[in-house]
């Protein structure tokens, strides 16, 4: 789900027409910024004193600037080093009727609809359209409202409400969420027992899952995500033992312990939500290669590591441990999270989510992909986790590159002279290595070269090698397009 | 002025009694759905340990009609009250069939207890399987013929409760009890590892105790019995199956108009009084603050609901005034022949709420040299916070009934905000007749001052 789904047309617009001022550097041109976003003039006018106004509201240290030069006119936004525009875009979201409902309802856990015509001054008619709107973006997590209540699997629920406040609620509210100190005292507790530090972002995440397992912690359970086998793998990993033995303790106070698969969930979080805290490996120290219990995503990340190492013609014995222990609780928790939790949430304009990689990195994670699904019994897989996982295996297997036995050897020559060589060897460099496993060299007649680059076509005969690609001067993105295919290419023959 | 209470149990009896003698005109009503006033649910474990006899089941119980009539309230018992109109300040009831009627208030108390025990996931899971429960005199009378006819009997949950009804079983090694318990060791809220690791040494030979274990499934056998498999597949057979877990609070009635906490109690401020200020609310629907521990707890316990119900009927009485003093949760049991207290909060529970505490751990066996004969075994526990050096907590197993009271003597301690030096500021008589030898308060006194850090002045001669 992506949060600016809950915005009506002119606040995305807003939203907008800020990001294109951004982006376009110091300043823009109103008519540059017209026809960017295909608007009017009036339409455009109106919209920049509303965004003033909202700056001025949420007292960002931002302001709008507009400046005539040279008869044009010019409109910037000028802002502090410390300040967060995503507090801007928060603002506008914290106006979303449809982004209240679902607050009310992570608050309050139900509520009937004369609670919120009144709460939030709106029609019955308006009610209605908004909780169908909801409810076609909550099909992705598998969910629904009806009767004043989010259904679905609790795991889902919990998940979803974990992703709507960690995205959409500005980083010190969170912190006002969750300074109940026996939450604190529970993450501080979860470090000891798991004999590991977390970091403050860590922290914070594993905090606030408590505290949505703790908002519902009465809530029956019809239907439950975690089939039998699951649960007796998961009983037999000592750390569950030690996270239920926590979390008993964290609920001691509570009239109803609630049910176990509580502690199930907290578990599931810890061994499938922390890809970003890069110390956290803890679940090796409790032994075993693969850090999880689970068979069943130990075969598919297994079968992944295979079929990257393949093809990239790589030894996994030639992988350094820190990597192979990184890499593997990295796969596991990427692998655990589509395993349990269904989509996410993302707050950025989907213009902004391009997927960078090459097509031959594209080439293996699709079939890595789609391995997954069979595996998992999933169909599909929604187009915020796509991009979320897809990310996380471009970088293993570019990562993996730099291990691979098969080394592209690249060889650049420069007419004019050594200088311009070697400042295209390392542009060439900066621009490639992330994606192949490259050596790159100022071209020698006695070396063989997989790819010579030139600056001209004419003498070259006495270098050897297989292809040729001729630059008109510096490299440009016609040069880095085509480049990259022919790279591509070479790997695919060479794999 | 009218109150009108909710539940005739130890929480709404309590606080009739209080209004009553601090204001005999204050008009009391209290409505109470069953004919039963202030039954003690431990009452089971009297009758299987032949103290109480089934045709006596009243003797469970600590009131009579004519003690609440004499104290001059207005007593309805067997009716129910349906519904509350708050904007107009009346209770709907129900006494038995009859027809239904209204009764008007100044003040409500809501004193309905906790008894929801089909709101439990085991039984809502297993609606085919017989769970027995026990809280009130009817039920109890069921489980306990239940468990006097059955070989082997499953107890599901070791906390206070199980323990309590497995004990009754120690002096009949012909039936077979299995304890389920998904923390790490049995009544963990309370004690300690170490003390319960103690407790374990003692256990009968036909008792089992399963820790760390979560059910998914309870079945019916073809041959009558009841299955339970573990999540990690193991099965545990018996003839009945006991839920020795506390039901769930009765907010039926309020729930959608009353603010309640997330684990289904009432929300009440300080002085008990309810998101509605003409609504207060005590006994087994609320939760009470304890002493070093930073949020208020569940403690269904009857001594909690009493005093709940007190300070409910003073604050309703002078106005809202006087703060639930936090309870020191001090409690005792026995169990398999051992005593076993405790006061404040456990060391495990201490790191939950923050602090960095000193653990002291002594064990004592003898009165004096030439009495040999008077031996026994006390294991005490005491903590205390390391820097500010209060003390936090104090626990005891012993076979001796008098060392228990150490734990009434903690209790005050730590309501006092005591530090663990004051053990030795503190008067306790001696008589070489009548105490140990060794006088444990004190001892622990002189063992703490290892933990001092403060230098003398010859320190740095
Ligand atoms: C198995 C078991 C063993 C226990 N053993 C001990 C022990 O050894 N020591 C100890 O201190 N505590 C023990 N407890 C806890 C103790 O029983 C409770 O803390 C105590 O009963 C709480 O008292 P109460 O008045 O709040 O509620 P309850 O005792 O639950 O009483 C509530 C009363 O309200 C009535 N009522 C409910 N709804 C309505 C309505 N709508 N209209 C009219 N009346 C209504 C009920 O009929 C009931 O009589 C035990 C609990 C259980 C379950």
């Amino acid at each position: 789900m992506n949060l600016f789904q809950l915005l009506n047309k002119n606040t995305a617009l807003e939203i907008d027409i800020v990001k294109v001022i951004l982006a376009a550097g110091p300043r823009i041109s109103k008519s540059q910024l017209r026809k960017t976003l295909n608007i009017s003039n009036f339409t455009l006018t109106g919209a920049l004193t509303h965004i003033q106004s909202v700056f001025d509201e949420v007292k960002i240290n931002a302001t709008l600037e507009i400046e005539d030069v040279d008869s044009v006119t010019y409109v910037r936004v000028k802002k502090e080093p410390t300040t967060d525009i995503f507090d801007f875009y928060y603002a506008y979201l914290a106006d979303s009727l449809e982004y209240q409902i679902l607050r009310y309802l992570f608050h309050k856990q139900s509520f009937t609809r004369i609670q919120l015509i009144q709460t939030l001054s709106i029609s019955e008619g308006s009610l209605y359209r908004y909780l169908n709107h909801l409810n076609e973006l909550l099909h992705e997590f598998n969910l629904a409202i009806k009767n004043g209540r989010i259904v679905g699997e609790e795991l889902q629920i919990n998940y979803f409400y974990f992703e709507l406040i960690w995205n959409s609620v500005p980083t010190n509210e969170i912190h006002a969420l969750i300074t109940n100190d026996r939450i604190q005292h529970t993450v501080t507790a979860l470090e000891s027992s798991l004999d590991t530090t977390f970091n403050d972002h860590t922290k914070m995440r594993a905090a606030l899952w408590l505290l949505i397992l703790q908002k519902r912690s009465t809530i029956e359970l019809t239907t439950n995500s975690v089939s039998k086998q699951l649960l007796k793998e998961i009983t037999r990993d000592p750390l569950f033992n030690q996270v239920q033995t926590v979390y008993l303790r964290f609920t001691i106070g509570n009239a109803q312990a609630g049910s176990s698969f509580k502690s199930v969930y907290l578990y599931l979080f810890l061994i499938s939500m922390f890809i970003f805290d890069t110390n956290n490996h803890f679940i090796f120290k409790l032994g075993g290669t693969w850090p999880t219990p689970l068979s069943q995503i130990k075969h598919t990340a297994q079968w992944i590591v295979e079929f990257v190492t393949d093809n990239l013609n790589v030894d996994l014995d030639d992988f350094p441990e820190n990597f192979t222990l990184r890499w593997y609780s990295v796969l596991t928790q990427l692998l655990t999270q589509i395993y349990f939790f269904q989509s996410n949430i993302t707050f950025i304009s989907t213009d902004n989510q391009c997927i960078t990689q090459t097509k031959y990195t594209k080439s293996l994670i699709e079939p890595i992909i789609k391995k997954v699904l069979t595996d998992f019994s999933k169909p599909t897989i929604s187009d915020t986790m796509k991009i979320y996982g897809y990310s996380i295996l471009e970088s293993f297997i570019e990562s993996s590159h730099k291990y691979a036995k098969h080394h592209l050897r690249i060889g650049i020559f420069a007419r004019k002279d050594y200088f311009s060589a070697l400042y295209l060897v390392e542009q060439f460099a900066s621009e490639f290595s992330g994606s192949f496993n490259l050596d790159i060299e100022i071209a020698t007649p006695t070396q063989k070269y997989d790819l010579l680059v030139t600056d001209s076509p004419l003498s070259v005969s006495r270098y050897h090698f297989a292809k040729q690609y001729v630059l008109a001067g510096r490299l440009n993105a016609l040069d880095r397009e085509m480049l990259a295919t022919i790279l591509n290419n070479i790997m695919e023959s060479v794999n | 002025m009218k109150i009108l209470i909710i539940g005739g149990s130890h929480a709404g009896i309590a606080v009739a009694k209080k209004v009553k003698s601090l204001s005999p005109k204050t008009n009391v009503t209290l409505i109470e759905a069953t004919d039963h006033l202030g039954f003690i649910s431990d009452t089971i474990n009297l009758m299987l340990q032949g103290l109480i006899s089934k045709d006596n089941i009243a003797e469970g119980e600590v009131y009579t009609i004519d003690d609440i009539r004499a104290a001059g309230v207005d007593l309805h018992l067997n009716t129910t009250a349906l519904e509350i109109d708050y904007k107009n300040k009346k209770v709907l009831i129900q006494e038995s069939t009859h027809s239904t009627e209204e009764l008007a208030y100044d003040y409500l108390v809501l004193a309905m207890g906790s008894s929801s025990f089909e709101k439990l996931d085991a039984i809502k899971e297993h609606p085919n399987v017989n769970l027995l429960t026990y809280k009130y005199p009817d039920e109890t009378l069921k489980t306990y013929e239940a468990l006097q006819s059955s070989q082997s009997i499953m107890i599901i949950g070791a906390g206070l409760i199980g323990l309590e009804l497995a004990n009754s079983f120690t002096t009949r090694p012909s039936q077979t009890i299995n304890l389920i318990e998904r923390a790490d060791y049995p009544l963990f809220r309370y004690f300690d590892k170490e003390i319960v690791e103690i407790l374990m040494r003692h256990i009968p030979k036909n008792f089992h105790i399963y820790t760390n274990q979560n059910f998914y499934e309870l079945e019916n056998t073809t041959d009558d019995k009841i299955r339970l498999v573990t999540w990690d597949d193991q099965k545990i057979t018996a003839d009945t199956c006991v839920l020795a877990l506390n039901p769930k609070p009765n907010t039926h009635i309020v729930e959608d108009h009353l603010d309640l906490n997330p684990d289904g109690t009432i929300k009440v401020n300080q002085y008990m009084q309810t998101s509605d200020p003409a609504i207060f609310a005590c006994g087994d629907l609320v939760r009470i603050p304890v002493i070093h521990d930073n949020e208020n707890s569940y403690l269904p316990l009857i001594g909690n609901a009493r005093k709940t119900g007190y300070i409910a009927a003073y604050n309703i009485l002078y106005g809202t005034s006087k703060s639930y003093p936090p309870s020191q949760r001090t409690l005792a049991t026995k169990l398999f022949d051992h005593y076993l207290g405790s006061t404040g909060i456990t060391a495990t529970e201490a790191s939950f709420s923050g602090y960095d505490v000193v653990e002291i751990n002594k064990e004592y066996h003898t009165y004096a040299k030439y009495e040999q004969e008077r031996d026994f075994h006390l294991y005490l526990k005491v903590i205390f916070d390391r820097k500010s050096r209060e003390l936090l907590g104090a626990q005891v197993i012993t076979n001796d009934r008098v060392q228990l009271d150490l734990i009434n003597i903690f209790s005050v301690m730590i309501y006092h905000h005591d530090l663990i030096d004051q053990l030795l500021e503190v008067d306790t008589f001696f008589s070489p007749e009548i105490n140990p030898t060794r006088n444990t308060l004190i001892d622990i006194g002189i063992e703490s001052l290892k933990y001092h850090n403060q230098t003398t002045h010859h320190d740095d001669l």
